[in-house]
């Protein structure tokens, strides 16, 4: 199924945060489990992941650390208090979108009836 | 060949080196992993190389976003809020000396000269700030080594005019001494008890220098390195020497209580005099106590809102206060007679905003040497502000370097303005600098990295060959 770039791009972070709510993680893991709990409906590619990531942390909404894994010396992402509320608010607004879309594609299931 | 295009490609679109070496390693991993993945598969090596490109997405794309996120960026507003301050510190230092002011013997040479060393600390501040402050945990043995020996060279070569026996007008060069020692902290994160032990050293061979060298203004000193000792408590606190935290606080207590009795033990006549003053200054207003009682008088009858000086004349103290060399002293008190309490709590307020905001933006830094040099440099221009206000109310036993953007001289604002430049540098490079893992050196030749110990040995039976061995400890 194809998506809007920018549809996709613009929840992208709220994705991430949710993931990093849940447990640490580096890149690579995250495109992983991203891909295994939607099906690969999401393929994120690193291209787009880093930056994200790297952005989050410029806005302390993420800090990074080196911790060996798997015989590699990894970066690691942990969410901050600071994203922790960017994921809160980022859900709100999310919801509101679903429910406003859904009442103008779902027909009177979803009325104001 | 597909990896290296690729990361070629990104790297080329950023600038700054560090941020281009981190951002091309995580990658260079992440393709590793991918790689490996369709290895997994059943893929061919080149083939999984190829496909784990592929999955990159566009290196051009990747690259330049990165270059955005981590380029310096000027902390406007911590540089806004320096400029604001040193326009009020002007002001109030021409409203108060010599605009309603009567400062004795201040005249307005004075003024125009403290508005050229504030300009000139601004232009060292400007230019500190584009320094890149991580040299301070490259070489800091080094670069402590030549500061202190700087100032011996200075004290014992007879090239600087001695006043008093020493060279006081020196005392605020050990201003400069926090951010090294939060450089000397830093590198020895990782060596265990000795670690502490190079660190307590420090302290011990800048106390002697500056006691030796520099003589008058040792309060000054004391004030740096009560900060370099509250830094380096802040270190065993976080376990940076790997210490655990209850043995090495009980370790580094009983070296700081034991240094603090022999200091104690060893006080010299004028300490001890001075002590007594300040707690019975009536009994020595003539001699060691006059000036703080006096200043405890004029502290007392303040008028809340207006200028106090009738009062001081109707009381007397006019004689003693109207001279510049104790109004330059007392700068605080000075404005509190001449504007008004009042506005001096107001001003004494600002200070406040001024410093927790500092603390905020410490607190907030990443990087573990940049966190300690901001704290340090912050700490230690709260402290000389906090003694100073004391000071000027007769509050606190010794006098402080001056206040920032207030108090006038010249070694002093430079050297403010220096330590406001290192706090713009650590803000400036917060996405540039990350932190290096700290490496000891194990048993037997190895370096430890946490529990883990890694020794490099050669293989004989492999005459080209080296092993290596993983030990857990």
């Amino acid at each position: 199924m194809v998506f809007d770039k920018n549809q996709l791009s613009g929840n992208t972070a709220m994705l991430l945060l949710q993931l990093l709510s849940e447990r640490d993680m580096y890149g690579y893991e995250m495109i992983e489990v991203l891909g295994e709990r939607t099906d690969n409906v999401f393929e994120l590619k690193a291209g787009t992941l880093y930056p994200l990531l790297h952005g989050l942390e410029d806005k302390d909404q993420l800090l990074s650390y080196e911790k060996e894994a798997g015989g590699k010396t990894r970066r690691y992402y942990r969410i901050t208090g600071e994203g922790k509320k960017a994921l809160k608010r980022k859900k709100k607004e999310w919801e509101t979108y679903e429910k406003a879309v859904a009442q103008v594609i779902g027909g009177e299931a979803y009325g104001n009836g | 060949m597909e990896m290296d295009k690729y990361l070629d490609m990104v790297s080329a679109q950023i600038r700054d080196n560090r941020a281009r070496a981190m951002a091309v390693k995580e990658l260079r991993d992440h393709m590793e992993d991918q790689a490996a993945a369709c290895e997994a598969e059943g893929m061919t090596r080149e083939e999984a190389v190829r496909e784990a490109a592929r999955q990159m997405g566009d290196p051009v794309t990747a690259g330049v976003e990165l270059d955005r996120i981590h380029r310096p960026k000027m902390e406007w507003r911590l540089f806004f809020w320096i400029l604001a301050f040193s326009i009020l510190g002007l002001f109030l230092q021409y409203v108060c000396f010599y605009g309603i002011g009567q400062a004795g013997g201040n005249t307005m040479e004075y003024f125009v000269r403290q508005c050229w060393y504030t300009l000139s600390g601004i232009g060292i501040m400007a230019a500190v700030c584009l320094w890149d402050y991580s040299i301070l945990g490259k070489h800091p043995e080094l670069s402590g080594t030549c500061f202190l020996g700087i100032i011996g060279i200075s004290g014992v070569s007879g090239i600087l005019p001695m006043m008093n026996g020493g060279y006081p007008y020196l005392k605020c060069l050990m201003y400069l001494f926090v951010p090294l020692y939060a450089g000397i902290l830093y590198s020895n994160r990782g060596k265990g008890y000795l670690g502490m032990g190079i660190s307590t050293v420090w302290i011990g061979v800048a106390f002697g220098v500056a006691a030796g060298i520099i003589g008058g203004g040792i309060s000054v000193t004391g004030d740096a390195l009560a900060v370099c000792t509250v830094m380096f408590f802040a270190a065993v606190g976080g376990e940076w020497f790997g210490v655990p935290r209850k043995k090495g606080f009980a370790a580094a207590g009983c070296v700081f209580a034991a240094a603090a009795v022999l200091m104690i033990a060893n006080l010299k006549g004028y300490q001890i005099a001075r002590l007594q003053a300040f707690f019975h200054p009536e009994d020595f207003a003539q001699t060691a106590g006059y000036h703080i009682s006096q200043i405890r008088k004029i502290a007392s009858c303040l008028s809340f809102n207006q200028n106090s000086y009738q009062i001081l004349e109707q009381k007397g103290l006019l004689d003693f206060w109207n001279h510049a060399s104790i109004q330059n002293q007392y700068m605080i008190l000075q404005s509190a007679v001449v504007l008004g309490l009042a506005k001096t709590i107001g001003v004494c307020g600002l200070y406040g905003l001024f410093f927790l905001y500092l603390f905020f933006m410490a607190a907030r830094e990443k990087n573990r040497l940049g966190r300690m040099a901001a704290f340090g440099c912050t700490l230690l221009l709260a402290l000389e502000t906090v003694r100073n206000v004391m000071y000027n109310f007769g509050l606190d036993l010794s006098s402080t370097a001056g206040i920032p953007f207030f108090s006038y001289g010249r070694l002093h604002t430079l050297t403010v303005y220096g330590l406001l430049g290192i706090l713009l540098s650590i803000y400036r490079h917060r996405n540039l600098v990350w932190d290096i893992p700290a490496v000891r050196r194990g048993t037997d030749g190895g370096v430890k990295i946490g529990n883990y110990v890694i020794r490099v040995e050669k293989d004989e039976k492999l005459s080209s060959g080296t092993a290596g061995q993983v030990t857990k400890v």
